[in-house]
C-alpha cells in the first residue's frame, strides 16, 4: 500500500517537472503518449515475468478502466480549458473519485469498515480537498 | 488497462491530430514517471488483496502529499497553513487507516473457527 502510495505520488510528479522547464503548453500530449508508454512497457514486463491470459471479462474491465483513465485527464484538460479553476477542478475530479470509490465499496461490495476506517476515510478526503484548493 | 489507455491516447491524437514528435528531454521525463504509475498500479492491485478497495484507493490518492512534498522541497514552493494542515491530516488518516486494517486483522483472528 506504501509503494502504491509513493510511486502513485511520484509518477504524476512529473508533470510538475514539465511544467517547470516551461514545456507544457506545447508537449502536454507527447508527454502523455510517453508516459502511457512507460505503464505499458512496465505492464509488458510484468507480463513476461508472470505469463498469464486474461479472461474475456478481465480485458473487459480493462478496457473500461483505460477508456476511464485517459477520459479523465482528458475532461480535467478540457474543465481547465475552459477556465474552470483548477482549485475546483481538481478538488471535483479527484475528491469526487475518492467519495464514489468509498461509496461503491460500502455500498456495492458490502465492505466493512470500522470506526478508525470511517474517521481515516473522511479525513483523507478532507486532507485531498483542501490540498487541491490551498 | 495501460495498453488500452495507450489504444485511446493514440487515437485521441490521431483524430485531434495531435503532433506525435516528442523531444528525447520529454520522453525521458516521461518514461520513468510512467512506470511508476506502473508500479502504482501492481501495488494496488497486490494491497486489494489485503484489504478494502474503499480504504485502499484513499490511500493511494493520498499520495497527492508526495508531488506537494516534492514541489516544496525541489521549487521552494511557498507553504502556508491550509498545506500543513492537509499534510498533517494525511498522516492522520493514513494512521487510522492502518489500525483500522489492524483491528480487522485481530477481529478475523479471534473470529471462532467454523
Amino acid at each position: 500500500m506504501l509503494l502504491a502510495c509513493i510511486s502513485n505520488g511520484l509518477g504524476v510528479f512529473g508533470l510538475k517537472i514539465l511544467a517547470e522547464r516551461k514545456l507544457t503548453e506545447r508537449y502536454e500530449f507527447p508527454y502523455l503518449l510517453v508516459w502511457y508508454g512507460g505503464w505499458f512497457l512496465f505492464g509488458l514486463a510484468v507480463w513476461f515475468y508472470r505469463r498469464f491470459r486474461p479472461n474475456s471479462s478481465e480485458v473487459a474491465i480493462a478496457v473500461g478502466m483505460g477508456f476511464c483513465s485517459v477520459a479523465g485527464q482528458l475532461f480535467t484538460g478540457l474543465a481547465l480549458s475552459r477556465h474552470i479553476a483548477g482549485h475546483i477542478a481538481f478538488s471535483v475530479s479527484t475528491g469526487g473519485t475518492l467519495f464514489v470509490v468509498a461509496l461503491a465499496g460500502i455500498f456495492l461490495f458490502r465492505e466493512r469498515v470500522g470506526p478508525y476506517g470511517l474517521a481515516g476515510l473522511i479525513l483523507g478526503i478532507l486532507s485531498i480537498v483542501v490540498l487541491t484548493i490551498a | 488497462m495501460c495498453g488500452w489507455s495507450l489504444v485511446f491516447v493514440i487515437l485521441i491524437g490521431l483524430a485531434s491530430g495531435h503532433d506525435f514528435r516528442t523531444p528525447l528531454e520529454v520522453a525521458g521525463l516521461a518514461l520513468p514517471f510512467g512506470v511508476c504509475a506502473g508500479v502504482a498500479i501492481l501495488s494496488l492491485q497486490t494491497a486489494l488483496g489485503l484489504g478494502n478497495i474503499s480504504t485502499s484507493w484513499l490511500a493511494v490518492n493520498l499520495s497527492a502529499g508526495i508531488p506537494t512534498i516534492l514541489s516544496i522541497a525541489l521549487y521552494k514552493e511557498p507553504v502556508n497553513r491550509w498545506k500543513v494542515f492537509a499534510l498533517v491530516t494525511m498522516a492522520v488518516s493514513m494512521v487510522l487507516l492502518w489500525k483500522d486494517s489492524q483491528s480487522q486483522k485481530e477481529s478475523v483472528a479471534n473470529s471462532p473457527h467454523e
